[in-house]
Formats: C-alpha cells, structure tokens, sequence
C-alpha cells in the first residue's frame, strides 16, 4: 500500500515536471542565459566582433567613477527614480481611482472605459507622433489654440521646456498607459464579494469610508503585482523616452534613462558606430542590480502589506 | 568591298553583344542585400530593377534595417556566419568598417569594381584605406547642406536671395518683422543643430576649414569655432527660429517649411525628397549661406555605398552588382531616386532643387562633425560626447567655450597630428 501510495506520489510529481519544464526551458534560454553571458561579456573590453580583451570590473569602474560617464549615468538614474515616484504617487493612484469610478459605475462608464482603453492599443511611435501634432513649438496643435486665444506670449515650448518637460511626459505615459493597471485594478474590484458592499451600505457607510475600508485592503493581491510591475517598468523604461525625445533624452538629457544611456554606449549609432558590448554589458549588469534590490525592498514593504 | 567591311563589322558587333549577354546571362543565382536605412528603400530599389536588367538571372532579396540597430544586426549575422552579399557601411566614417577590413570580413574590391565616375572627386577617400585598398563603394551623393526657401513667399514680399553674409541676416530681419518664422528649425536632436551650425560656420568662418583641409589640423575649440556658434544663438535670440524653437522637432520643423509657415529651412540636401512628398505643391528652391567677401561655401560630405562580404557564396553576381551600382547608370538611379546632388558631372538630377543646390556654391567646404572625427584621440569619442552634450549649448546649461573644450580635450593636439 505504502509502495503504490509512493509511486502515485511520484508520477504525481512527474506530471507537474512537464507543466513546468517547457516554460522553464524557454525562460533560462531567453532570459536566465542571456543574464549570465551579460555578467560575462561585462569584464571585457569588447566591440561584438573580433578579439576580447579582459579588463576586469574595469568598465564599471569607468561607469561609477569615470568623470564624464558617471555623471551620465547618474543622471539617467536620477530620472529612473524620478520616474518611480511619479508612479507611484501619482499614476498608480489615479489608475485606481479611475478604476474605482468606473467601478460604481457612474454614467456612460462602458463609453469612458473604452476611451480610457483606447490609447493603450497605439504603438509608442504613434504616441510619439501624437506628442509632436500636439506640443510641437511651431506647428503644435496646443500652442496653435493658446495663439488664437490668449496670443503669441502665453505659447511655451513644451517638450523643449526644461521646467515643463517632465511633467509632460508623465502626463503622456499616463495617458497612453493608465489602462493597463486601471483594468487590473477594476479586475480585482469585481472579485470583491457584493454582500460585504451591500452591507456596509446598510450600515450607512459612505463612499469615501467604503473606498478606504473595503474596497482598498480588499485589493492587495493586485496592489502588490501592479507596484512590483510598476516598479519594473520604471526602472527599465526606454520606448516613449526614445520616441519623444531621441536617444540622448532631449534638452539637458532630463528624459535620459538608463536603459537608454545602455543603447546609446552598447550599440552605438548609425554615424559613429562605435559598439561596445563589453561595456554595455556592464552597464545591465548593474541595472539589473539595481533592480534586484529594488524588487527586494518593494517586496518586503508589500509582504506586510498583504500579510 | 565597303559592303563586305561594313557586314564583317555588324557582324563583330552583334557578336560581342551577344558575347556580353552571355556573361550577364552566366551570372545567377541569389544576392542578399542589407540597407541601414528606410529613407534609402526607393533608391535601392531602383538601383537592383536596373541591376536585373541587366542581369536577368540574379534573384536578389533586399532588407532594410532601422539605422539605430543596423551595426548590431549585422555585426549579429556575420557572426553568425550569415552576412548578407552586400551591406551598407559608413566607410571611414566610423571605426567598424576597418575593423571588418580587419576581421577578413570585407572583399577587397581594388582592381575588381570600375571606379572611374568617380575620378577628379573625393569620393574614394570615405572607402579607400591608407594602404589604398578599397573594401566598398561609395556613392556620388554629394550629402550636404543647404537653404531651401519658399520661392512664393520671396517673390510675394520682394525678398531676394542675398549675396553676402550681411545680406543674408538683413534678409532674416526683414522676414521677422512679418507673420511667418524666418528659418525653421527644430532642434530635437544634435544633429539639426548640427546642418544649421555647419553652414553658419562655413560662411563665417571658412578659413578655418580651409586651414584643416590644407593643413589636416585646426584646434577644434578655436574662437572661430566659438563664434559660429554664437552666431547660431543670437538668431534663437533675435526670433529667427520662432518663439518656441527649443521645443520644435525636426519633423515639426519640415512640416512648418512645408506648410508654408516659415520662409526657409536650412538642413540636408536628403530632406527634399520628404520636403516634396510633405507638400508637392510647394515651390521651393536652395542656395547657400553666403561668406561676407561673397564666396559661397557648400558643405558636403561623401557617403557610402555598399561593401562585399568576402564570404559570400556568389562573388560573381555581388561584384557584378557592386560595379553597377559605381557605374553611370547605377548612380543615375541612386540620386534620382534620393533627389541628391551628385559629385560628379556625369551623373545629372532632373531636380531643380536638387540643380539648385548644385550650380549655387563657389567652394566646397568639409564638415564640422567630420573634422572632429578625424581629430578623434584615443580616449572618449568626442563625436560621442558631442552627440551627449550639443543640446545643452542649445538651452544654455553650458556655454559654448566649455562644450568646445571638452571636445577639444578629447582629439589630437597640433604636436600628435602634424607632429610640430
């Protein structure tokens, strides 16, 4: 009994392996792998083709300490962090208010919903055509509308503003991404039993108090994977950056972010074409440090958020 | 007697062109070819239909690339042993087209491709090594700068194209004072500060280009240097660009030449193309930036064609290309397609822009970027840094004199090149 109780257990075992041996496959070879020949190729001083030359942590010594190139670097991740916060202070709340709103179902939700859904099918160079139709300082639509109707000198320049620039693309990030985390969130919302809202509504509780008391804790489980993602997306953002404002990240490099100082250094230009795996390798290594540590203690905040 | 002549004469001819369609009959099989860029599509595209023309039996597959991602693919395929026949490099331009040279990765070409168009132009220097081998073709595209202006507008108010440097900005002045932005100008990236500066800098100070090409040195952060680039800001600051310019991208600013909203755009000669497709109703036309003594400088620089991978398994057909696209007709079609001046004067636009661009400079005078590339030290790329740090200048969080600086920093001295 106890023989045929270990071999059911043991097939048992077996069956999960091929549940997980494909996807686990696929993840090392595309991910795991390439993560270790990163760590590799970040010692040498490497072009992509021809001989390498080992420098040791040469190349991270250049990116941390070098005179020029640290100050690029932490500028870029000055902005990361900049970035982070105006996630999650500012779109990851407004994505679960909106998510909210449309969850109590206020008038013409199904419409809203869509349009609030809409921009997030756009690929990132739409987007970054739209932002040109919009704030370009000459042809811009905006700037274009304040001429005609408060004049000349209350038109700004926008995406070329210092003061204005990172605001703005806040404001375009949100516009074309709030959807995702809004839908996650309004997902969750759903799954919330309507006996406990009901009766809290019985109970006299008010809309803000239902929010904060019931509806809020009752989201953890999406909370806590939208803020891991988040926090993912913030560090490793690139495409809209790029889009708008071009590899170097515009006026002052204020939209510089690291993942494109990476592509700037590891795979050069069509003009200089200079390519430096070895020190571009380098340069993931320590983002992917980075945001190691940063998954680390978002995931130690958000355990006793969920616990 | 004569009959005899003339029929033994026909007769060698039609052999010879049967002899000739034979070769090209010969030829077959399968080309791959890669561009670096989408703006090159048409021209290629036209270069390989009169390619198979001539060559019926050759099948040949095209892919462009987007040019941020081009050097990695294909130093990707090549070490991965599938490098196409033939692909675009930027020849001396940049360090990876001696590096392949190198690597064994590239044909040489000496001796193998006819390159007679492009005798008595500088062509050759962007593809030919020290040694003088020659591992790609170039081009007889003459990229350079220009001013295109909109010819209603100027005949509407009387405006004429000027003959001095002071005439050009009493022009601009003039053209301020009305509705419509004198130059458009969108500094999004370095690179449009870059074909507004070079020309500006060739018109004030072309004796220091010209001591570079005479000498092959010239301090890079020299006062002459410095005061082009003044001169470039004083124009934001005067409202030559629009009130907004910091702000404006290229595309935004093509668009506002095209629409007519602003009276000229200064940038590449490569920018017609889109410039006509923007509006074909606009009437445009081009000249340059004139110095003060009237001389009339055009800053150009060569580009590049395509090299032969030396591991191609149809060196025939890849050569046989490679000649056609450095022959009469191959360039023909390259330029007409792009609407780009030509080097040569056996390669002809019916452009009248692109004529306009051609028969409107006394002087040609080399690049600005260019120099700094071929001053580069050994330690950081000044091209790199320049790329990083030109917008700044743009919005004043450095001056002018450090940005030099730093670049100067950055390439040979004097003592290193000419050894003084």
């Amino acid at each position: 009994m106890k023989t045929s109780a270990l071999a059911r257990t043991g097939k048992t075992n077996r069956s999960y392996l091929f549940f997980i041996v494909p996807g686990l496959t696929l993840y090392s070879v595309l991910v795991i792998i390439p993560i270790i020949f990163s760590i590799y190729y970040s010692v040498f001083e490497w072009s992509g083709i021809g001989p390498m030359n080992f420098v040791g942590l040469k190349n991270f010594e250049y990116l941390l300490f070098g005179d020029r190139m640290s100050g690029v670097f932490f500028n870029a991740l000055g902005n990361n962090f900049k970035y982070l916060l105006a996630v999650l202070l500012i779109i990851t709340p407004l994505q679960i208010i909106l998510a909210y709103t449309l969850f109590i179902k206020i008038r013409f939700s199904r419409y809203i919903r869509t349009m609030l859904f809409l921009p997030y099918v756009l690929s990132t160079s739409i987007i970054g055509f739209f932002a040109l139709l919009v704030f370009d300082g000459n042809i811009g639509v905006l700037n274009y509308a304040i001429k005609n109707l408060l004049g000349n000198q209350f038109t700004q320049a926008w995406l070329g503003d210092t003061r204005l620039m990172f605001g703005l693309f806040v404001g375009i990030i949100f516009w074309q991404a709030m959807a995702a985390g809004m839908m996650i969130f309004y997902a969750d919302m759903q799954s919330i039993s309507q006996d406990i809202i009901e009766a809290s509504i019985v109970d006299g509780c008010g809309e803000l108090r239902r929010f904060f008391s019931i509806i809020l804790p009752n989201m953890r489980a999406s909370v806590t994977t939208n803020l891991t993602l988040s926090v993912i997306f913030a560090m490793t953002m690139f495409g809209q950056s790029y889009v708008i404002f071009g590899p170097a990240g515009g006026v002052d490099n204020k939209l510089d972010f690291i993942a494109m100082v990476f592509y700037r250094y590891a795979f050069g230009g069509t003009y200089y074409g200079t390519t430096d795996i070895g020190f571009g390798s380098a340069i993931s290594v320590v983002m992917l440090i980075i945001i190691l540590t940063l998954w680390f203690i978002t995931e130690t905040i958000l355990k006793r958020f969920r616990n | 007697m004569k009959k005899l002549f003339v029929l033994l004469l026909s007769a060698a001819m039609v052999f010879s062109a049967a002899a000739a369609l034979a070769d090209n009959a010969e030829i077959g099989g399968e080309l791959v070819i890669w561009e670096h860029s989408a703006s090159f599509e048409d021209a290629l595209k036209s270069v390989v239909e009169g390619f198979q023309e001539m060559y019926p039996n050759v099948e040949i597959e095209t892919s462009i690339k987007t040019s941020d991602q081009y050097y990695n693919l294909l130093q990707t395929a090549m070490q991965a042993g599938e490098c196409p026949d033939l692909f675009w490099t930027n020849g001396l331009a940049t360090t990876n087209y001696k590096a392949y040279a190198d690597q064994g990765l590239l044909m040489d070409l000496t001796g193998k491709v006819d390159f007679s168009l492009y005798d008595g132009t500088s062509a050759m220097n962007i593809v030919t090594m020290e040694d003088g081998s020659i591992y790609s073709t170039p081009t007889a595209e003459t990229g350079g700068r220009a001013v295109f202006y909109n010819k209603e507008l100027f005949a509407e108010n009387g405006w004429e194209i000027p003959a001095t440097f002071s005439e050009f900005e009493a022009l601009l002045a003039q053209i301020v004072q009305t509705d419509y932005i004198p130059i458009a100008f969108g500094p999004g990236s370095s690179w449009e500060v870059l074909f507004l500066y070079e020309p500006i800098q060739a018109a004030l100070a072309l004796d220091w280009i010209q001591e570079y090409e005479q000498t092959g040195y010239a301090d890079v952060n020299d006062e002459r240097v410095i005061m082009a680039y003044d001169k470039l800001l004083e124009w934001g600051e005067l409202g030559y660009y629009g009130r907004n310019y910091v702000g404006v991208t290229n595309d935004g600013a093509v668009l506002s030449f095209s629409m007519g909203q602003s009276a000229m755009y200064i940038g590449g000669t490569w920018t017609i193309a889109t410039i006509e497709e923007n509006n074909p109703a606009l009437d445009f036309g081009a000249f340059q930036i004139p110095c003060e003594d009237g001389q009339v400088p055009f800053v150009s620089t060569n580009s590049c064609g395509f090299a032969v991978s030396n591991g191609t398994e149809n060196a025939d057909a890849a050569l046989a290309f490679a000649n056609y696209f450095a022959s009469v007709e191959g360039q023909s079609r390259w330029l007409g397609a792009l609407g780009s001046v030509s080097c040569t004067p056996l390669v002809v636009s019916d452009s009248a822009v692109v004529n306009d661009v051609a028969s409107t400079f006394t002087v040609q005078a080399e690049s600005y970027y260019n120099i700094l590339g071929f001053l580069a030290g050994t330690g950081d790329n000044p091209c790199n840094v320049w790329e990083e740090d030109q917008l700044k200048v743009i919005s004043g969080s450095m001056t002018v004199k450090d940005f030099v600086d730093e670049l100067a920093a950055l390439c040979l001295t004097r003592e290193e090149v000419l050894g003084q």
